[in-house]
């Protein structure tokens, strides 16, 4: 009984945290945007989840699925972003030390913040189910609301994922090489991949339900549960569409496809196995919380790695330095300070202002990191032009992700803010060092690539590839500043890269997917169509805007 | 534009207030006017001393009111106060991959000040702080202390004009507030320094002048000989049993208990003689400090 208080209380309190913040209403009117946007009125021609052009009438059932397909696989990797700073929070604001001297166990502490994820997510996803029920009646097709047509995909298939993104989170919290950047972008090729598994599966499904021979659909349940609705729908369309088409489509909201055919679907055939399969997901999330209990350090200090630069320095862990070690005092003033310091001149200060960003900037990257940027180089001179710009360009244009993503925010994140916005000329000398040290820095990591270009006379693609090292330090510096921190580029960043260029790379290995169909996100130029179509160019425009975004968001900063 | 060092310098405060986006307001029409020399702003916690200090360091725009040093309007344009102006926050953080050094010098960079002559400064500000043993050490392992230290030495980086200390002696131990105090001391020549705090002894011997604020409001500022006038005669000691300290904490405004041998040794504030054994003493800053705040006052003889 008390662990159950101690757990609403751990829930309750973060919920209160969460829903009084006002990104929330962001998510809520994203959820809302996006489900009015993939049930398009008849009338205007436009389609979205459909079975080989065909959709079912707005009723609850179709409605209800639609809603689940977009939250469990548009919603749920913003979500596990939204929620992945439960620990993190108690760490920053030093309430974890408070929580870690009670007698709350580290499972109890665990569990109360999977819990408290899920609540939010599932809340979330339930404001997406109302907004869902209130767009059916507002298209009038049925207007017989079913609310098993809503609360069985809510149930089944959205809160066990939803479970899993919770436990993921704290798991990815629990580790603390995973808590912050770089588990952002761990946890984003996780997705990645699992969305790949889940096509595979579904072109799977559909060779199956259209009778093709080849492997069939594997019997262990995907997480997201989407495949469950695939394989109903399908199953449907074969039976009730003329012609009966296999095909199913997630489908382009924006296209118009004109003349729009309709069939009626009347829900997901539960089988006990499905249902099972379902459940089986909450174990998985349960185990996964179990393992994040485990590894929860409780906010002991001592864990978190001070590296040592200098090795005959003390060995250390935090604070490395014991207080009866530590120097003495401020001494009296009898050290004579010299009488003044000289000001710089502006381009002096301004160049100074660079090198010393591009040090900050460089500082506490692994040696690894070095060796892999200069490996990146070498490869991009060495190798023939065409693999340098499919395989390599991609690659160099995500290594130093987590050193962009600082851009903007690191003053806040370190709390250095009051010491560098009240030095002088805080924007046009500190915001634009910052964006030059951030090209310089993209130039310099990409320089193999330049160099290759240069050799093969590929002017427009050297452009291209100036154009991006300008555009995402731009982007990094207005995302960073306006949202103070540094989770927004990396996953804005993470999905835009994915759509572009490394849809290319994929394809440049063989995957059967086509970066021809998004030209316009090959931001870095790395075919012919995107430079051809005048691709880089619309960045440049873009650098320009984004970094009028962040002059503006930053002055806004400097004084509130 | 710098400002020139060598003219009389002068910070006008004229009618600031500060109204938070919650409704709430950190300062009222506050008016205060400064030359050379070491103000102590002094105030319970949330009196409105930070909020003042952020103006003044022109990180946060007041709703309404002007603040000018030596005429040039803060607000208008800030820069030319930027370049003089050294600034402690209450609560700052440091890069915790970089060493005293490094920070040092990326916060030179950042004030526009020379290499050459930065570097000389870094030296010498290391020695000050006593931080030298340590300059190669990233920020990362050092103690809260440590880090006030640094605090302090970039505060001094830019040989300021005006320098803003918010809560300086937070996190250093006795011996070290001091120091600190000392230090400040040996600065205040050709400089305004304000210095804000929540403990009077940090400005008992080292501030040139006192404004005490509550509430978003200037109570009083003058010399600190002035703040003594106004409890000179009123502060009285004496010796009580145990058991009678409870009855004597709800008659009067108590500024001290020491324990002896023979009971408790009361100080408190009264117009008039407490007891027949009670002696008048000196007063010292911590009594107008109590005189002029202590909330518990009602019912209480004064």
């Amino acid at each position: 009984m008390k662990s159950l208080r101690i757990l609403y209380h751990i829930v309750r309190a973060d919920f209160y945290e969460r829903f009084r913040r006002y990104n929330v209403l962001i998510v809520i009117g994203l959820v809302i945007f996006l489900t009015t946007l993939y049930l398009p009125p008849q009338d205007v021609g436009r389609l979205a989840f459909n079975v080989g052009g065909y959709r079912g009438i707005y009723n609850s059932a179709w409605v209800g699925a639609t809603v689940t397909v977009l939250t469990v696989i548009f919603m749920s990797l913003p979500g596990f972003y939204l929620v992945k700073n439960a620990i993190t929070r108690d760490e920053d604001t030093k309430v974890g030390q408070i929580i870690a001297t009670t007698s709350l166990s580290k499972v109890q502490y665990i569990f109360g913040k999977m819990i408290s994820n899920w609540v939010f997510l599932a809340a979330a996803a339930g404001v997406g189910m109302l907004s869902a029920m209130g767009i059916q009646l507002l298209r009038g097709e049925s207007l017989k609301i079913s609310l098993s047509g809503y609360l069985l995909p809510y149930l089944l298939i959205t809160l066990p994922m939803m479970a899993l993104m919770a436990a993921a989170a704290v798991l990815f919290e629990s580790i603390r090489r995973l808590r912050r950047g770089f588990g952002n972008v761990v946890f984003f090729f996780l997705y990645l991949i699992n969305y790949w598994i889940l096509i595979a599966m579904t072109i799977l499904l559909l060779q199956n339900t259209a009778g093709v021979s080849g492997p069939s659909v594997p019997l262990i349940p995907e997480p997201t549960g989407a495949l469950e609705i695939f394989r109903n729908i399908s199953a449907a369309g074969m039976e009730l569409i003329p012609g009966h088409p296999s095909g199913l489509d997630l489908g382009n909201p924006f296209q118009v496809y004109g003349q729009i055919g309709t069939f009626v679907w009347t829900g997901i055939n539960w089988k006990a196995s499905s249902i099972l399969g379902r459940l089986l997901w909450v174990a998985v999330a349960i185990g996964i919380a179990s393992a994040a209990a485990v590894r929860f350090d409780r906010f002991d200090p001592s864990s978190i790695k001070v590296r040592v630069r200098n090795k005959k320095a003390p060995s250390r862990s935090k604070p490395d330095i014991h207080p009866a070690q530590a120097p003495d005092s401020i001494r009296p003033a009898s050290t004579a300070l010299s009488a003044s310091v000289r000001h710089e001149n502006r381009l002096n200060s301004f160049l100074h202002i660079v090198s010393s960003e591009l040090r900050l900037m460089l500082k506490g990257q692994r040696w690894w990191w070095y060796a892999a940027a200069l490996g990146l180089i070498t490869a991009a001179v060495a190798l023939p032009g065409t693999e340098t710009r499919q395989i390599i360009l991609p690659i160099v244009f995500v290594w130093p992700l987590l050193i962009w993503s600082q851009m903007g925010n690191r003053e806040i994140q370190n709390r250095t803010d009051q010491l560098v916005f009240s030095s002088a000329y805080p924007l046009r000398r500190h915001l634009s060092a910052s964006w030059v040290t951030g090209f310089i820095l993209t130039l310099i990591t990409g320089s193999g690539v330049i160099i290759r270009l240069i050799t093969t006379s590929s002017w427009s693609a050297v452009l291209a590839v100036v154009i991006a090292a300008a555009f995402i330090p731009a982007l990094a510096l207005a995302l960073g500043v306006w949202s103070r921190s540094s989770r927004l580029f990396e996953v804005v960043y993470l999905i835009l890269w994915t759509l572009g260029p490394m849809n290319r790379m994929m394809a440049a290995f063989g995957f059967p997917m086509s970066a021809d169909q998004l030209p316009v996100l090959d931001f870095i130029g790395s075919s012919d169509a995107a430079i051809s179509a005048g691709i880089p160019l619309y960045y440049a425009l873009f650098t320009i805007l984004l970094l009028a975004l962040a002059l503006i968001g930053r002055k806004r900063q400097i004084q509130v | 534009m710098m400002i020139c060092q060598e003219i009389i310098m002068k910070l006008t405060i004229d009618n600031v207030s500060k109204q938070y986006n919650t409704g709430t307001w950190g300062l009222r029409d506050f008016s205060l006017s400064l030359q050379s020399g070491i103000l102590g702003l002094v105030g319970p916690n949330g009196a409105g001393k930070s909020t003042l200090m952020r103006i003044l360091a022109t990180i946060t725009k007041p709703t309404s009111g002007k603040v000018t040093f030596d005429g040039i309007n803060l607000l208008e344009d800030p820069n030319p106060i930027r370049g003089i102006l050294g600034y402690l926050p209450q609560d700052f953080g440091i890069y915790p991959n970089l060493n005293a050094v490094e920070f040092l010098e990326y916060l030179a960079a950042i004030k526009g000040l020379e290499k050459r002559s930065a570097r000389q400064r870094i030296e010498e500000l290391l020695q000050i702080v006593n931080l030298n043993e340590v300059r190669k050490q990233l920020l990362g392992g050092y103690s809260g202390g440590m880090k006030q230290r640094i605090g302090i030495a970039q505060a001094l980086l830019n040989d300021p004009r005006l320098l803003i200390v918010d809560e300086p002696t937070t996190g250093l131990d006795p011996e070290e507030r001091i120091r600190f105090r000392n230090l400040l001391s040996d600065l205040s020549g050709d400089r305004i320094v304000i210095l804000s705090t929540h403990i009077v002894s940090d400005i008992e011997a080292s501030a040139t002048r006192i404004a005490f604020i509550q509430k978003g409001t200037l109570l009083t500022e003058a010399v600190p000989e002035e703040l003594l006038q106004k409890v000179d005669g009123k502060v009285w000691e004496w010796t009580i049993p145990s058991e009678d300290l409870l009855l004597i904490r709800q008659q009067y405004i108590v500024g001290g208990t020491v324990r002896c041998p023979d009971g408790v040794e009361v100080r408190i504030l009264s117009t008039s003689r407490p007891n027949v054994k009670a002696r008048r003493v000196q007063p010292r800053l911590e009594d107008a400090y109590l005189y002029l705040f202590a909330e518990d006052r009602e019912g209480k003889t004064l």
